[in-house]
């Protein structure tokens, strides 16, 4: 269970990195500026290693959703906050849905096949497929 | 053009998330071959968005890329059996993909 948690706080790290690039990323202006690109350099390969961290516990898929909605969130959190961009009621509703979404995975049990739990049978009767919903 | 390069570099996303999660589960040599995969399609993914960018407004297109990128990570991870595809899970995964397609849309 104690390895579960450092893996979210992992992630949740990795996220705010991720909010971090994505802004440089916009600034760089195709790389053509140094700051930008030199912060987006540092932060996204910090983001990457926390990711890969913590996707040796949490689930590949689930992971990568948090991790991007996280940072997409705190990127406009914070531009709204900074009165960078204007309020809107749709969008703190869209952040709190990105969040809202994201502990409902933490929630869910692991399924992952690289941990082996006492939960997980592959077998089981119980696993709903519903492949159409991709 | 720039419509197919971000395309493109949503799937790419995919891609280094499979390589990443390849080269955190092997170990010694066996990391190499995923962790330069990863490390190629990591930048090609950077690069294609920050080119796309440059004619498709900023917000459509991260998160056209970002749309491209949790649905095919998840396909994969559901393929390989590595995730489990509970009801749950898929309209949990499908609510953070929507709310940041809106989010930017919206911005």
């Amino acid at each position: 269970m104690g390895k579960s948690s450092v893996s979210w706080l992992l992630l949740l790290a990795s996220a705010v990195l991720e909010a971090v690039w994505a802004t440089a990323l916009g600034q760089s202006e195709g790389f053509t500026r140094p700051l930008p690109t030199m912060v987006f350099a540092v932060t996204a390969t910090l983001s990457m290693i926390g990711l890969g961290l913590a996707i040796r516990s949490i689930p590949l898929g689930t992971a990568y959703a948090v991790w991007v909605g996280i940072g997409a969130a705190l990127t406009v959190g914070w531009a709204m906050s900074t009165g960078v961009e204007p309020f809107s009621v749709l969008k703190v509703l869209f952040i709190a849905g990105i969040v809202g979404c994201a502990a409902g995975l933490k929630s869910l049990p692991a399924g992952s096949n690289t941990e082996p739990t006492t939960d997980d049978t592959p077998a089981s009767g119980t696993v709903a497929v519903r492949p159409e919903r991709l | 053009m720039s419509w197919l390069i971000l395309i493109l570099s949503g799937a790419l996303e995919a891609v280094w998330a499979a390589a990443l999660h390849r080269t955190f589960q092997a170990s010694g040599r066996r990391r190499l071959a995923p962790a330069l995969l990863f490390m190629v399609s990591v930048l090609a993914s950077m690069a294609g968005l920050a080119i796309a960018m440059q004619s498709i407004p900023t917000g459509t297109a991260y998160a056209v890329w970002v749309g491209v990128g949790v649905v095919l990570t998840s396909a994969y991870a559901i393929l390989t059996r590595a995730e489990r595809p509970t009801t749950a899970r898929l309209l949990l995964l499908t609510g953070i993909a929507a709310c940041v397609v809106g989010l930017k849309v919206v911005a």
